[in-house]
């Protein structure tokens, strides 16, 4: 019988048969792995003790009890009721600002109101005017099919076509 | 090597992945907008794993019921706290991990056996363990369990137990995919060299082409 574990090529293939147990080895690499297992009988015993394991791991069967349950959910109601009810919590939050509470008649509260809206108008910022229009320039030309220049600030743009055109003027002077 | 996705039952089994992690989205999402019912679904849905998971770890019922009933006391009270629902199953077994561990160290060591029982003798080495009583097969797959230390452990239990994939291990125990096959690797190894005195030498067939994963 071969020894296990011998050599590099040796782990190598039982790398590929983890990979193959688990369903995640690939068509290509199989028949590789197949040729090793028929020479190895180290190799067939570690596939046996695999899938002997296998089949006793899935055929044991831990059942959770309906008392298991049971007992679950008492100590999830414990639980519970051990945390502060959130009413609790909110009446709690509240409690700094409650001596500063006071009740107000509804005309009281209307001749604030209109207070505040008047210091509001008289502090209200007036709407911008329009913005001043940009001043355009048109300038009407007669014939397009001249040179046609624009003439920016800093910049010059010349259409090349007018450009060779006017070369060819100059020749037949 | 290559790991690929074509495997003949990859596109079943992640068919019905997608299913179940829509319906526990849906499932949480509901529980996260209060709905009590959805959290009992959950908790019907993911117990007897939990459960499992745990009794597979801490190799003690007792402890593993409290433990699983603490894990759902905590994914009741820190459900804001899962921004992805669609990665809940990882999320749930990270805390049944995590409490895990926290037991284990309080404990200080595993306790395969309680300790006012007799430990019951192992199953006969001449006997195959195909022909083993289910109960011995059980008896001996716990006894491995037993050697392992919890690091080795916790990867064989989520993948033979719960058939988590090598992604979602990773997730739980917050290690690489990398690190959890060389885990799985070294577990199984040893899990070979304990089972040896009881597996047959075969000259059977090969395995067919067709996945045992499943």
């Amino acid at each position: 019988m071969t020894r296990p574990h011998q050599s590099a090529g040796h782990a190598r293939h039982e790398a590929l048969l983890d990979l193959y147990v688990d369903g995640e080895l690939s068509f290509a690499d199989q028949p590789a792995l197949f040729a090793h297992l028929a020479d190895c009988a180290a190799c067939r015993a570690q596939f046996n003790a695999l899938m002997a394991f296998r089949v006793a791991a899935r055929q044991e069967h831990l059942p959770v009890t309906p008392s298991m349950d049971a007992a679950f959910f008492a100590r999830l109601d414990q639980a519970k009721r051990a945390r502060p009810h959130p009413a609790a919590t909110r009446a709690e939050d509240r409690q700094p600002f409650r001596g500063l509470e006071r009740r107000v008649s509804v005309r009281t509260a209307l001749v604030f109101s209109l207070v505040l809206f008047a210091v509001g108008l008289l502090f209200a910022r007036p709407v911008d005017p329009e913005p001043a229009a940009v001043p355009v320039r048109v300038v009407e030309t007669e014939d397009p099919a001249e040179a046609l220049y624009v003439i920016y600030p800093g910049i010059t743009i010349e259409d090349e076509r007018n450009a060779s055109r006017s070369e060819r003027a100059v020749d037949t002077d | 090597m290559s790991a690929t996705p074509d495997s003949p039952d990859r596109p079943r089994r992640h068919a019905r992945d997608a299913a179940t992690v829509i319906e526990d989205r849906s499932l949480i999402e509901a529980f996260q907008n209060g709905d009590e019912f959805a959290f009992v679904s959950l908790y019907s849905r993911y117990k007897v794993p939990v459960y499992g998971f745990c009794a597979k770890l801490l190799l003690d019922r007792e402890a593993a019921e409290d433990v699983m009933q603490e894990t759902f006391l905590r994914v009741y009270e820190n459900r804001d706290r899962l921004l992805n629902a669609g990665a809940f199953r990882s999320w749930l077994f990270t805390i049944a991990r995590n409490q895990c561990l926290n037991h284990l160290r309080t404990r200080g060591r595993t306790r395969p056996f309680p300790e006012h029982a007799p430990e019951p003798p192992a199953p006969s080495r001449e006997t195959p363990f195909r022909h083993l009583l289910k109960a011995e097969q059980v008896d001996l797959v716990n006894r491995f369990l037993g050697e392992l230390s919890p690091e080795y452990r916790e990867v064989i239990v989520l993948r033979e137990y719960q058939n988590l994939s090598y992604d979602e291990i990773a997730a739980v125990t917050r290690n690489t995919v990398s690190s959890v096959k060389s885990r799985l690797f070294k577990a199984r190894r040893k899990l070979g060299a304990f089972l040896q005195p009881w597996i047959e030498p075969s000259t059977e067939a090969l395995p067919s082409t067709a996945s045992p994963s499943s």
